[in-house]
């Protein structure tokens, strides 16, 4: 291929747009022979935030149009496209599990207690004025947000949406904010932290707390992290935990995703299909997990001011991909139907969210009981029976069939 | 189920005068068992009272005494958790 028809039309008109030294998101395309492609990217100079895809010989970028010519020069570049912005944002995320309806409907989460228990809360952000009701920092570094993590899945719980004019809203807009920084601006953590930051929000008496963090191995829900979980819910508190993206591999859940009474969310894309990388059960003890699946894929929402995690959309947005976006989704609705009906317990919401989950045709150890439908879950419309669903049934042994048919799903763009 | 994982069990043998971070199960006080324990030489970082557990530092020697302790039910390792989106 000539070098003039390696780069991407639009990333032609791009590059004559772009200063020398500023960088574009580019996905560069390598030659299928190409063996070693890590670090690649950050050893030509003006690249940076290089990230390997692992199905294809792909890599996303960040380069300077000097970095991207001397790429264009590389025999195993094949092509070079530029990043362009999809289709799911939060703004459709949304609407496929019907939160807007709720919404109109007059159930905006107000006055429920959420926690969001991560890399900490950017607190000037506009889309949380006046209802963060409380903050904590667990790792000595200072209530702020200095990785970006924590604000995003604020943002989906329950950002107002007001620096989009309302496009980037999240689940549960009116609920309370808790934020308890129990991860590094590194996104890592102990989990002792996170188990501070757990029984912190209990001493809150919040409704909700959301965990989109995870250990790495699979658990058998005998782990402190997850025991502490299981706690939270059987002091009343509504627990939703990342199921973790080790997938499309069965037995990928671990800790805390493997606790029994909480809600396991693993990720589903907007076409309604679970995510490739969303984790599988069953758990070591092989129980079936997820318990339910809900959007995750390409989530745009709050930004926090100087971070650039994700693919940043502007000043006050960025987006990103995992179980950490599917989790807070699950937790605002969670916030919803405890506006709606305050008296359910725990094991009531998760029955609740699992009984009215849309069915798409996976087998419980991919997509739970399926993917959660905030409306049908507020009218209490599921044709499926309630069942409370803690986990604790043994997999019915047939988890490890349905991975073949995971690896053909690659990432949509 | 152990009171210890046997790897990590090994890994304080082999290493007895390094530090590791662990999180340890207990019944009884947990005033009581936090004073006791930081009197065993471990560093007590924090008490939880949802599931009556401590988590601590301590040497792989301090380590390996401690779950002779009849009211230390379980011990396990601080792991590293991590953000899961990005």
């Amino acid at each position: 291929m000539s070098n003039a028809r390696k780069l991407s039309d639009e990333l032609l008109v791009s590059l004559g747009r772009t200063a020398t030294d500023s960088q574009l998101p580019v996905i560069v395309r390598y030659s299928p022979d190409r063996v070693v492609m890590r670090h690649r990217g950050p050893s030509i100079r003006g690249v940076s935030e290089s990230y390997n895809f692992r199905l294809a010989p792909l890599t996303h970028m960040h380069a300077t149009p000097e970095a991207i010519r001397t790429l264009e020069e590389d025999p195993e570049v094949l092509r070079i496209y530029r990043d362009m912005p999809v289709r799911a944002f939060m703004d459709s995320a949304g609407p496929i599990v019907h939160a807007p309806q709720v919404l109109d409907l007059g159930w905006d989460g107000s006055g429920v207690r959420v926690a969001i228990i991560d890399t900490g809360i950017d607190t000037d952000h506009p889309d949380f004025a006046g209802r963060i009701a409380q903050t904590v920092d667990l790792v000595g570094e200072g209530p702020v947000d200095e990785n970006g993590h924590g604000t995003h899945c604020a943002g989906i719980a329950l950002g107002s949406g007001t620096a989009s004019d309302g496009r980037f809203r999240g689940v549960a807009p009116g609920a309370l904010l808790y934020s308890a920084k129990a991860l590094h601006r590194d996104g890592q953590g102990m989990m002792s932290d996170v188990m501070a930051g757990i029984e912190w929000a209990v001493e809150q008496q919040v409704q909700v707390i959301s965990l989109s963090l995870g250990g790495s191995g699979s658990s058998d829900g005998h782990d402190a992290l997850s025991e502490m979980c299981d706690a939270a819910v059987e002091s009343g508190v509504v627990v939703c935990v990342a199921a973790g993206n080790d997938g499309p591999g069965s037995f990928t859940i671990g800790a805390p995703g493997a606790a029994r009474l909480v809600i396991t969310v693993g990720a589903s894309t907007d076409e309604d299909t679970v995510a490739s990388f969303s984790s599988r059960g069953p758990t070591a003890d092989n129980r079936v997990k997820p318990d339910v699946v809900a959007p995750g894929h390409l989530i745009t929402a709050t930004r926090a001011a100087r971070t650039s995690l994700g693919m940043p959309q502007d000043g006050y947005y960025t987006e990103c991909s995992g179980t950490s976006m599917a989790t807070p989704l699950v937790a605002g609705l969670c916030a919803l139907l405890l506006q709606k009906e305050p008296v359910l317990t725990p094991a009531q919401v998760k029955a609740r969210l699992m009984s009215t989950a849309v069915d798409l045709d996976e087998h419980p150890c991919v997509q739970g009981q399926g993917r959660v439908d905030a409306l049908k879950a507020i009218e209490n419309t599921g044709d499926a029976p309630e069942d409370p669903g803690e986990g604790g049934s043994p997999s019915r042994g047939g988890c490890l069939v349905p991975m073949l048919g995971v690896f053909t799903r690659m990432r949509k763009k | 189920m152990p009171k210890v994982d046997p790897g990590l069990r090994q890994e304080w043998k082999d290493a007895e005068r390094k530090q590791f971070s662990l999180v340890v199960r207990v019944t009884g006080d947990l005033d009581t068992r936090s004073e006791t324990l930081s009197d065993l030489g471990c560093q007590v970082k924090r008490a939880f009272r949802l599931t009556n557990s401590i988590s601590l530092r301590c040497t792989g020697a301090t380590a390996l005494t401690l779950t002779r302790r009849p009211w230390i039910t379980r011990v396990e390792r601080d792991s590293i958790v991590k953000a899961l989106g990005s």
